[in-house]
């Protein structure tokens, strides 16, 4: 009798301890299609919500601090402004019509003509970066809260190496609008603030919206652009050897080679992401603009060769200058990981094949 | 009526205080008499340099000598006969033309109005500078007048680092899941290192 109780007891608990598992997995089965849906939302929002509003951002460095703020005007995958909230020499309105960008500085009387930068859902690759960003990060969700008077997800995406910021976002459940962005620095500080006010989605686009007025005797130059060239297609158009990182942070795909020019100057860009962080390799010979960069935060040596580190916020940026080209890394991930992407640029010659990796984990989004 | 009793008329005409009947009777006397006509004439001509001394400046009181040396010059030129009997009068010119500054009312008056009008122009000048409207162009139609400039140009625009500092965030705006703001991180960068 009593092995029949004892054993009634233990089957009890088993199939209590099975559904238990069962419900708690479909808990976080929902939880993550729930954080999915809002995280397809975000990156769709710009693409398809009419809004306007200012941006406020505050880049927390020593010894300085920087607040910028930017008047944007959205009009879904249509029409986009941005400007730069000031009356100094770095003014700036952006007006992207959704074929060109438009780069006015109204202060410098010049205007730069570019190809749209405004996201198409169709031709993007928002499937992949979706991808990317749940393989790298630890994505929580933290709650809901309030901001400019909505209801917002608090979302955190903890990054699974320790090489890139970890990053905090309260997005718009309505829109998909980030409203705050938080970014922290190798320390664990914050270092990055960006947020919205005076938001409104009661917009519409008028006649003014859709132009640009410049003063007749603006300056007018323009960037041819290319996207997506293979690396044989980026060796023949740059006619010089470039070099590529035999180093890529864990996580980081190649996601774009562009080639920029301006008369018969031009300009490579690898571009990399893991999804959420960033970071590109500019490469340009050497005979062309020379720059000089005023803000040294250290000058070091790499492969012997004269390099110049700077940072801002959770931006880190080396300038390396060889005798034909003048080769750039940047972007949001620490000091480190930047150094060693540099530290592995490897030249290509003309008739060498790649035999390099194009991203660090041999990874494709599921269909 | 004799040539005395004609003196009242005169002195009647050169007060303005005859009325028609009694300048039309002095009037057909003097055209006979020319004694009286002369009389008449002396007159007229003291008066206007009576008013013409009115335009001396005020000073110290003259002394006799120097009235009696003013009527002698009078004298003199009644009897000089190169002296035009209607000749322009810079005196009399400068008393009428400077007259009201001499009353403090009309001074403070002028001075208002002359205040006023330089007000007017200096706001008037700065509503046109300010207020005209300015030519503006659509960056569409900039794009026929312009043509592709030099390289050059680029580097007076932006440096290069601000440059793919933009286009790195550009990029960014688009291939990361965030869409945040092309302008976002690159003015800010660049604020950030004007600093230094």
């Amino acid at each position: 009798m009593k092995l029949i109780k004892l054993s009634i007891v233990i089957y009890l608990i088993f199939v209590l301890g099975t559904f238990r598992l069962a419900s708690g997995n479909n808990k976080n089965k929902s939880e993550e299609n729930n954080i999915s849906q809002i995280l397809i939302k975000m990156q769709q929002a710009n693409s398809l919500i009419k809004y306007q509003g200012i941006m406020t951002t505050i880049l927390i460095n020593s010894p300085f601090s920087e607040v910028c703020r930017y008047k944007i005007e959205n009009y879904g995958n249509i029409l986009r402004k941005e400007e730069l909230l000031t009356n100094g020499i770095e003014k700036e309105i952006d007006y992207d019509d959704g074929k060109n960008l438009w780069r006015f500085f109204p202060n410098k009387n010049s205007l730069i003509k570019e190809t749209t930068k405004i996201n198409h859902p169709l031709n993007s690759k928002s499937k992949e970066i979706l991808y990317l960003v749940k393989k790298n990060y630890n994505i929580k969700m933290l709650g809901k809260y309030e901001a400019n008077k909505r209801i917002c997800y608090k979302v955190a995406f903890i990054p699974k190496t320790n090489d890139r910021p970890q990053q905090i976002y309260w997005i718009d459940s309505e829109t998909g609008i980030p409203f705050k962005i938080e970014k922290y620095g190798s320390d664990n500080d914050l270092v990055s603030l960006s947020f919205f006010s005076a938001i409104d989605f009661q917009v519409t686009a008028n006649k003014e919206n859709l132009d640009l007025q410049v003063p007749p005797q603006t300056e007018f130059i323009e960037v041819k652009e290319k996207f997506n060239l293979t690396l044989t297609e980026a060796k023949n158009q740059m006619g010089k050897e470039i070099s590529f990182p035999i180093y890529i942070p864990l996580g980081f795909n190649l996601n774009n080679i562009i080639l920029r020019s301006l008369g018969s100057e031009k300009t490579i860009q690898f571009f990399y992401t893991d999804g959420l962080s960033s970071f590109s390799i500019f490469q340009k010979p050497l005979n062309q603009i020379n720059a000089t960069f005023n803000t040294p935060y250290g000058k070091m040596m790499v492969k012997e060769k004269t390099a110049v580190l700077s940072s801002s916020g959770t931006m880190n940026i080396i300038s390396i200058h060889s005798n034909q080209m003048t080769t750039t890394v940047m972007g949001d991930i620490f000091k480190d990981a930047i150094l060693k992407v540099s530290d592995s640029l490897t030249s290509i010659q003309q008739e060498q094949e790649p035999s390099i990796p194009l991203h660090s984990i041999n990874s494709s989004p599921p269909n | 009526m004799n040539c005395i009793e004609y003196q009242e008329l005169i002195s009647g005409y050169l007060d303005d205080g005859l009325s028609k009947k009694e300048l039309k009777v002095l009037l057909f006397h003097l055209e006979g008499c020319q004694c009286c006509k002369k009389n008449l004439t002396d007159l007229i001509l003291q008066k206007e340099k009576l008013l013409s001394l009115q335009a001396i400046p005020s000073g110290p009181i003259p002394d006799l000598n120097f009235a009696q040396r003013i009527i002698e010059k009078i004298t003199q030129e009644d009897h000089d006969p190169t002296t035009k009997k209607y000749s322009f009068n810079l005196s009399q010119f400068i008393n009428w033309l400077f007259f009201p500054i001499k009353n403090p009312f009309y001074a403070v008056v002028f001075s208002f109005l002359i205040l006023i009008g330089v007000l007017t122009g200096v706001f008037l000048e700065n509503f046109h500078t300010h207020h005209e409207p300015k030519k503006l162009l659509s960056v569409y139609e900039l794009q026929v007048k312009k043509p592709l400039q030099g390289a050059a140009q680029l580097a007076s625009l932006e440096d290069e680092k601000k440059a793919i500092v933009f286009h790195h965030v550009a990029s960014s705006s688009i291939e990361t899941l965030a869409n945040e703001p092309c302008l976002l991180k690159y003015t800010a960068y660049t604020a950030s290192t004007d600093h230094q």
